[in-house]
């Protein structure tokens, strides 16, 4: 099959391509179609970069590795998204106990009190747009985790109610409502932007 | 009611929809194939559970290590310090040799006094015949006929062994034997008792004939 045609089949097709020939040029077309949409949604998940990029190639890699384990009853994107999304919670739980125990480690070592940023509106912060979006970027990350994933892929992925559904293994009422949830949490630590 | 909220929450999702498309750094894809083949993600091997169980390498060391433990523990015996020198040491006493020897030897004797009292009879009848004989001429054909004293004698002698026993006609006694108690099992009882039997049989035949 020449380049041409696999750059014309569906994610479906594409991988289908992968599991019974093997073909790599398969594999990297899905790479390329999906890197920066799952960099996009685990980097407004996790607010870091690197960690991010980290994220999405394990998850490539997992679809490497894994091919067989997918089937064509699924849609291959939310198979991937489902991947992307395990992981980056697992990231985030990690960090999350990690942050916790730094803590208390640092407070009771070195008996000092101890400051955590506060990262709240600051006025002067908001001319420029590159802060204006670490501000929000800061608020989503602040949302709690349950509604923020489901916030980002319906609001920031624009995927349907459906997909989330299925890649947050939620029914589609659930989902509904903690977006909603999510969205006032944000309005809430947001009304100082928005209002301008 | 969920569209309503949708339209409560426009701004919001208005400001997150502008932000920025975060992008995948440009050496994204050759950095993961170079993972991909530095960690060697071939296809995945579907072995039956048999080869799996059976052939790991990994197991190879382990088992012969245990091997090696067992042959330790149940064939060289480390415990035991006494060697025990062949030239030295008595043969063993093998008792079912003996049992069967002394069987053997019980069954000779018995068959031997057979013998000794197959000929004493033949003698004894010999005897009989020839007083028979001498008789025949001495008493008359009506008593003949009447008292057969030579039958009515070996007729009582032959009583006389079915009652009294072996022992009790031909003088075999205990204290005349070099007799020694011997503890039989079942199996030479009952041996003993079929070669009684055949005895006491051979001798019915004989008084018939």
């Amino acid at each position: 099959m020449t380049d041409k045609n696999l750059n014309e089949l569906t994610d479906e097709e594409l991988i289908l391509e992968f599991q019974r020939n093997s073909t790599i040029r398969a594999y990297e077309i899905l790479v390329q179609r999906y890197k920066n949409p799952l960099i996009n949604y685990v980097f407004r998940f996790l607010g870091d970069y690197e960690t991010c990029v980290d994220i999405v190639q394990e998850t490539m890699i997992k679809v490497y590795r894994y091919k067989d384990s997918y089937s064509s009853i699924a849609k291959f994107s939310t198979w991937i998204y489902t991947i992307a999304g395990n992981l980056a919670r697992t990231e985030y739980q990690r960090r999350k106990r990690r942050k916790i125990f730094s803590i208390n480690a640092y407070g009771e070592e070195k008996d000092e009190t101890y400051e955590i940023p506060d990262e709240s509106f600051n006025p002067e912060r908001i001319a420029d747009s590159g802060i204006k979006e670490k501000i929000i970027q800061d608020a989503l990350e602040k949302v709690s985790k349950a509604y923020r994933e489901v916030v980002i892929l319906r609001d920031i992925q624009d995927l349907s109610y459906e997909e989330i559904s299925e890649i947050t293994n939620l029914p589609v009422g659930t989902v509904k409502s903690r977006i909603n949830r999510g969205r006032a949490q944000l309005q809430k630590l947001l009304k100082d932007i928005y209002k301008e | 009611m969920i569209d309503e909220k949708d339209q409560q929450y426009d701004d919001i999702v208005k400001l997150l929809k502008e932000l920025q498309q975060v992008k995948a750094p440009n050496n994204f894809e050759a950095n993961l194939m170079r993972k991909i083949n530095a960690e060697g993600f071939t296809e995945e091997k579907t072995g039956s559970w048999l080869s799996r169980i059976f052939v790991p390498k990994r197991f190879i060391p382990s088992a012969a290590l245990a091997v090696v433990a067992v042959l330790i523990l149940f064939v060289i015996k480390p415990g035991s310090t006494e060697i025990e020198n062949p030239f030295n040491t008595q043969p063993r006493m093998r008792k079912d040799i003996i049992t069967t020897s002394t069987q053997l030897s019980a069954e000779k004797k018995v068959d031997k006094e057979l013998q000794k009292m197959i000929e004493k009879n033949k003698t004894k009848k010999s005897e009989i015949a020839k007083n028979e004989s001498q008789n025949k001429s001495d008493f008359s054909s009506k008593e003949f006929q009447t008292d057969k004293p030579g039958s009515s004698y070996a007729s009582q002698g032959y009583e006389d062994v079915s009652t009294q026993g072996f022992s009790g006609i031909y003088g075999i006694e205990k204290s005349g034997l070099n007799f020694r108690q011997v503890n039989l099992s079942k199996t030479e009882r009952m041996e003993i008792n079929r070669l009684k039997e055949n005895l006491m049989r051979f001798m019915k035949e004989n008084k018939l004939k």
